[in-house]
């Protein structure tokens, strides 16, 4: 029973690690392990509680040593002992043949053999799922076919086997699209949330302190590096400069003086930054130039600390933006610079701007086209409604020109043997742009020739 | 107990004379010989049947001689009446002149009875065995008397499908201890039975044991231990032979019309412990059970008339049961 018990265990323990992987779950392989060892010790248990009665270990030894159930006979029969005249006869004749026997050599144990292979060949395979490489070889192939399935394309996305075997791809995707956006939306919901508007405030009355900064002669080193938003480079030249405020001419410190009000009034919202920016200007006029350096320091430091949540808030926005531009909704936040301030993004500023770069270069088509309302889409062009990641801006034609609306036929892409895309490449040319974005915007990137195509520039234009 | 082992070495010495004493007369039939012996050591009645010219009665007349009891021999024959079992009471004179009635006690007064050809006999004869078998008296006009024991018959048959011969009743039959089935003696036992009875001097049986030894042999066997498992092997064997048990094997539902009675049982049981004896054993196994089980219970089945139709035996019948009947801590029969 011991070898059947432990056979048990080791199965389970297998079948719970190889389940475990099909189920990805630790509970399952738990579980199951668990439910093996319990019924192993059962097991264990059954045999202990039903040990063999002596009677029947002395019908054993009777078969097994051919004693014509002497030995059984005496042991049944020793408590009755005035039953049978012959019986202390018989008795001392079953003791003698008793002691005539060796158990361990006259009654082997049977051994399990199946039990025992059971066991020895579990014991073997689990060892080898432990100290097989879990990246490689075997347990890698078992590890693949045993993983939860990865779901097909054409199942996750759904639809019906047409006729031709073929499965029209606009529901599929519209399907799909709905799904994906419907995570997107939840995404930037929370992301807005965490959002600090502040940020973006504080970035302006940075740059509006720097403007005010570098009209001056010595803190214009300082203004530039704040104005190009390089915070740290910023705080050290304002430290630097307070170090060096006993050294400044009258000019220069007239200069200063006026630098630093005016950056206190230009960052007036911000009550600290403001008042630090008066102090050191006040001080400064009254030749407290120590004070007046404790407070250039000050303003240091508080850049310093604005470096952190503003770089984070960069972050944030930017993944802001682009799920806004991957959900088609209007930018409603100003987007800012990427870090470091090198490359300048353009704005999607709510249908207001144009979309083009704050230092004027660049189309700005990606970010412009996502921000656009139904007026800006009028007076789009055609190459404006592909955005730089091809995501595609559907519109619809307008009626009663050449190319009436209910002419146009949406292209059908298709999956299965019949790759039958058909096109109104003409369509497009003749209608007017007026209406929405396309649900359908992923299409595939091996669609992009005939999307340019079917979007090409109307004739004339 | 130093008395009872000289005891019981006496009975397996007695027993193991008596075989060979029959031996030298009788060729071959170890199995029947023995099997007679079994049957007259547990108090028994035994049945031999055999077609004629086997040597049934020269096996019983050879026993009578190697125990040294009264022999009576009993020729049925058709016009055989149950006085002449018995006996009669006759009118006789007195030493005075006077005239009294006399029971003159027949042949089933003796200590072994050979009922030579029993099925020749009309059934009201062979009943008058009856009484004298189950009971050992004999009742004549309302007067009981006694048969002086041991009291044992010994009846030989002719197979039933031969001719001029009238089936045992089923009450009769089941007073027999063992029924006996002697065939034709094998080709070397035949050789030796021709030189041994062609001489001029053919071989005569010792004798190895008196009455009162006899009877002592019969109660010692009563007391040799059975263990409730192979009592209860016994219990099965008979339980698997009745058609409306349980336990029934399908052959027994099939063809048997009526199972084994519990005199069988007993049978079985007091064949076991002389079994055991003999072999030198101070108890009962299953393989003394397992001996026993065809000559105590195969003139106990009554067979079907699709058994019949067939051609089964109850030997055969016997065999599947015992084979498929298992005794408790063993593997099978």
């Amino acid at each position: 029973m011991i070898p059947r018990a432990a056979a048990v265990a080791l199965w389970a323990a297998l079948a719970g690690e190889l389940f475990g992987v099909r189920f990805d779950s630790t509970a399952v392989r738990s579980g199951i392990i668990a439910v093996g060892v319990v019924v192993g010790v059962a097991l264990l248990s059954h045999s202990f509680m039903r040990r063999p009665s002596a009677l029947s270990a002395a019908l054993e030894f009777d078969l097994r040593l051919g004693l014509k159930e002497r030995l059984s006979t005496a042991v049944e029969l020793a408590d009755s002992p005035g039953k049978f005249l012959l019986l202390p006869s018989q008795i001392a004749d079953a003791a003698r043949r008793a002691a005539a026997i060796e158990p361990s050599r006259a009654y082997r144990l049977p051994l399990p053999r199946l039990d025992m292979l059971a066991a020895l060949v579990g014991a073997l395979l689990l060892a080898a799922w432990h100290f097989m490489p879990s990246q490689s070889g075997i347990r890698a192939s078992v590890t693949s076919m045993l993983e939860p399935p990865v779901e097909r394309t054409d199942e996750t996305i759904g639809g019906e086997l047409s006729a031709d075997g073929t499965i029209p791809i606009e529901p599929a995707m519209d399907r799909l699209e709905r799904s994906t956006r419907d995570r997107m939306r939840d995404s930037l919901e929370q992301l807005e949330r965490i959002s600090n508007p502040e940020a973006q405030a504080l970035r302006q009355r940075l740059a509006d302190a720097a403007e005010a900064l570098m009209e001056t002669r010595v803190a214009r080193d300082a203004g530039r590096r704040l104005s190009g938003e390089d915070y740290p480079g910023a705080a050290e030249a304002l430290r630097e400069l307070s170090e060096s405020l006993d050294k400044l001419n009258s000019a220069e410190r007239q200069e200063l003086i006026e630098g630093l009000e005016e950056a206190a009034a230009a960052t007036s919202e911000d009550q600290l930054l403001s008042s630090q920016f008066s102090d050191a200007a006040r001080s400064m006029e009254i030749y407290q130039d120590r004070s007046a350096a404790e407070s250039i320091q000050q303003i240091a430091q508080r850049i310093e600390e604005a470096e952190a949540m503003l770089d984070s808030e960069q972050v944030l926005q930017s993944r802001i933006e682009q799920l806004q531009r991957a959900l088609g909704i209007g930018g409603t936040r100003p987007t800012g610079q990427e870090s470091g301030g090198q490359t300048n993004q353009a704005k999607g500023s709510s249908g207001s701007q144009d979309g083009a770069n704050e230092d004027g270069q660049g189309t700005g088509l990606t970010s412009g086209a996502q921000g656009r309302e139904l007026g800006d889409l009028e007076d789009m062009g055609a190459e404006t409604r592909l955005d730089a990641l091809g995501n595609l801006e559907v519109v619809e034609l307008e009626a009663g020109q050449e190319a009436p609306t209910e002419s146009f036929e949406r292209p059908q892409l298709q999956l299965g043997r019949k790759m039958d895309v058909s096109l109104n490449p003409s369509a497009g040319e003749m209608g007017a742009v007026r209406a929405r974005r396309d649900s359908n915007n992923q299409i595939p990137l091996d669609a992009m020739p005939w999307i340019s195509r079917y979007f090409s520039p109307p004739e004339g234009q | 107990m130093q008395a009872l082992d000289t005891e019981v070495r006496s009975f397996q010495r007695t027993a193991r004379g008596l075989q060979e004493s029959i031996g030298r007369v009788i060729v071959g039939y170890e199995e029947q010989i023995r099997q007679v012996v079994v049957a007259m050591l547990a108090g028994g009645h035994c049945l031999i049947e055999g077609v004629p010219g086997l040597g049934k009665t020269r096996l019983v007349r050879t026993i009578a001689e190697a125990l040294e009891l009264e022999f009576s021999r009993i020729q049925f024959t058709p016009d055989l009446m149950p006085a002449d079992i018995t006996g009669t009471t006759i009118i006789h004179a007195t030493d005075t002149g006077d005239r009294a009635f006399r029971f003159e006690r027949g042949p089933v007064f003796a200590n072994i009875v050979l009922a030579d050809e029993i099925n020749r006999a009309t059934p009201k004869t062979q009943s008058a065995l009856l009484e004298a078998m189950e009971e050992q008296t004999v009742t004549i006009a309302r007067q009981t008397y006694g048969i002086q024991a041991p009291f044992f018959v010994i009846a030989t048959q002719n197979p039933i499908e031969m001719e001029g011969t009238y089936p045992l009743p089923e009450a009769q039959l089941d007073r027999f201890f063992f029924k006996i089935a002697v065939g034709y003696p094998e080709r070397d036992d035949l050789e030796r039975i021709l030189d041994r009875t062609t001489v001029g001097r053919v071989p005569k049986a010792t004798r190895v044991a008196e009455r009162t030894e006899i009877q002592s042999m019969i109660r010692l066997a009563r007391d040799v231990p059975i263990a409730g498992h192979v009592t209860r092997y016994a219990v099965d064997l008979i339980k698997a032979t009745h058609p409306d048990g349980a336990d029934a094997p399908d052959i027994t539902r099939r063809f048997v019309r009526f199972g084994a009675s519990p005199r069988a049982g007993q049978a079985l049981i007091m064949a076991g412990k002389v079994t055991a004896l003999m072999d030198g054993r101070l108890n009962v196994s299953y393989d003394d059970i397992r001996e026993a089980f065809s000559p105590a219970v195969r003139h106990r089945l009554l067979l079907n008339f699709e058994a019949e139709a067939d051609g089964l035996t109850a030997d055969n019948i016997l065999n599947e049961i015992a084979m498929k009947t298992r005794p408790e801590g063993g593997p099978g029969g």
